[in-house]
């Protein structure tokens, strides 16, 4: 296996080694029927490797209207097999989310910058000016009802901080509004929310880069959230262990990954608005409405001979974004909070919930500790702007176990002293916030306290667990593991 | 050319509906939906004006409903950002 990968490419072959591609040879539509087979691979795989039932990472070879070699990726990131093959998991097939945690975190804190070079692949086909085309690519009808044909569902959008070096790689949806324009939301308290306003608050136009079929680490940061002022190319670099080789755009100064497949050069114009969604998100639903929001104007596009644009087919639990957001957000907020003196075991972004829980198990030195909890995470900003659910649990609980938060949540949540509500910033997909708190980004948050209270007599009023590992004493536990063959079990 | 409307672009103008008036919005032609800004007056049935170019609604769950409106374009307009 290769790693790291220096394009998708490359990525994609070593899946296919693991047998976790499927090309499609067949004629597809990019209106709907691509997007419809992506969902429906999401929903049967479960999030499941190829070998354990699951679907594959999908390549369609021939898309109706165009000509051949213009190809469409999808499903690339949506099992933990693939998400641990991307990140160089020593063992893929039984990686587990808390072990790629730990990868994350060691190249996190050993960011390497990237090295500029003077070619790669995404400069082999350039266009320019009135000859710039966004339908040039077979830019999905993800969803019925989308507000448009979406380009950028799986890419990287690059801005840079008018004030500082920091530069921004996020995954933020882009809808073709026609030849030479793209829509884009930018939430306010998402980075990219944040450096458009520096620049609109001058009333500058922002310079901006969508590489889209970058390498899959690459995708992988920009489909995550970092802190404010942490550039993810150098996250890349720190996982790479080596630097990440970009290039500088043709229009304006912003690097992006050599071989990507597509990459559009534009810029925003300050307080300029045009509508954009609905569009199916990662919650399940298309929950976002129709509202102005930024628009990209396309100077140049460069790309690859015989293209691969990627496409994220979002919705219900599995899918790309899902898995790969566990990840980081889980990793970022279990280092924040131990090197705060929060004694969390585990932080769990739990996928099955949409991106929309949090689970942390902890000691419970002190009284309280879950709304410390909860403090901590919401002091990271936009990382938080989905989770309007946090769960805290005794350490006992395996939280990557979805069966044991469950019964947790409903054995050790009281529904009168564990339940807290409160109002934090947040993004204007939330499924459960009401018109208009999607509108103006203020869908409330719930803090489930499962923790025992720690004034509680641990022997008197803490109930004992009756599970085969705690009820039992630990000679008969082992007798009974010792002999579970001879009694006739597997 | 077919052409598609969502019923939320109308909110406000919903008056302007069979009047003969003309409206400015935004239609996509449902060949490649490409956004194209019109001056156009636009009916609710077939019947009103059956010579005109078709116009498909989306309701506003996204879904396209089952008859389609007539539209008459009288003029293509420049993209707001562009005419400002």
């Amino acid at each position: 296996m290769t790693f790291p990968h220096d394009s998708l490419r490359e990525y994609i072959d070593d899946c296919d080694k693991m047998g976790e591609v499927l090309r499609v040879k067949k004629e597809v539509d990019w209106n709907l029927e691509a997007g419809a087979i992506a969902r429906r691979v999401a929903e049967l795989g479960k999030g499941l490797a190829v070998a354990e039932g699951g679907h594959p990472l999908i390549v369609f070879e021939k898309i109706k209207g165009y000509p051949e070699g213009f190809r469409l990726g999808t499903n690339l990131t949506s099992n933990m097999l693939r998400v641990a093959l991307l990140l160089g998991h020593p063992d893929p097939a039984n990686a587990t989310l808390d072990e790629l945690q730990d990868v994350f975190m060691e190249g996190y804190n050993n960011q390497i910058k990237p090295v500029v070079v003077s070619d790669g692949a995404c400069k082999e086909n350039k266009m320019f000016g009135d000859d710039v085309n966004l339908y040039k690519f077979p830019a999905p009808m993800v969803h019925d009802g989308d507000g448009g044909r979406y380009l950028a569902t799986f890419h990287l959008s690059a801005t840079k901080d008018p004030d500082s070096d920091w530069v921004n790689w996020g995954m933020y949806r882009g809808m073709i509004h026609d030849r030479k324009t793209m829509g884009m939301l930018m939430v306010p308290i998402q980075n990219i929310g944040l450096i458009a306003r520096r620049y609109e608050e001058r009333n500058e136009t922002m310079p901006i880069a969508v590489a889209i079929g970058s390498d899959p680490l690459s995708l992988f940061l920009a489909a995550n959230a970092v802190p404010v002022g942490c550039s993810e190319a150098d996250v890349v670099g720190g996982l790479r262990k080596e630097p990440l080789k970009v290039v500088k755009c043709e229009t304006n100064d912003l690097l992006v990954p050599a071989d990507s497949e597509i990459v559009i050069e534009g810029e925003v114009l300050p307080n300029v608005r045009a509508m954009e969604g609905p569009f199916g998100e990662f919650t399940g639903y298309r929950a976002s409405p129709r509202d102005p929001r930024p628009v990209i104007m396309v100077k140049a596009i460069t790309y690859r001979n015989d293209p691969i644009l990627t496409m994220s087919c979002m919705g219900v639990p599995m899918d790309d974004s899902h898995i790969l957001s566990s990840v980081v957000v889980a990793a970022i907020l279990k280092d924040l909070m131990l090197k705060a003196g929060i004694p969390v075991t585990g932080v769990n972004y739990v996928p099955e919930s949409g991106d929309q829980l949090l689970v942390v198990s902890t000691k419970t030195p002190f009284a309280n500790i879950a709304h410390w909890i909860k403090a901590m995470a919401y002091s990271v900003g936009g990382i938080m702007s989905y989770i309007r659910y946090i769960f805290v649990v005794n350490d006992d609980v395996d939280i990557f176990n979805i069966h044991e938060v469950f019964h947790a949540f409903f054995s050790r949540v009281h529904p009168e002293r564990s339940i807290h509500v409160s109002h934090e910033p947040s993004a204007p997909l939330i499924p459960a916030g009401d018109l208009n708190e999607r509108l103006t980004g203020t869908s409330p948050v719930v803090l489930f306290d499962g923790t025992w209270p720690t004034d509680w007599h641990p022997f008197i009023a803490v109930p004992p667990k009756s599970s085969f590992k705690t009820i039992y004493p630990q000679a008969i536990q082992e007798k009974v593991v010792e002999n579970w063959k001879e009694y006739g079990l597997k | 050319m077919k052409w598609e409307l969502s019923r939320e672009v109308l909110y406000g103008m919903e008056g302007d509906v069979n009047s003969e008036r003309e409206m400015e919005l935004y239609l996509y032609d449902q060949d490649q939906y490409e956004r194209v800004y019109v001056r156009a007056i636009i009916w609710d049935s077939q019947d009103k004006a059956p010579d005109e170019e078709d116009l498909w609604m989306r309701d506003f769950k996204g879904q396209l409903e089952e008859k389609p409106w007539k539209v008459r374009i009288v003029e293509k307009l420049p993209p707001p950002w562009e005419s400002s």
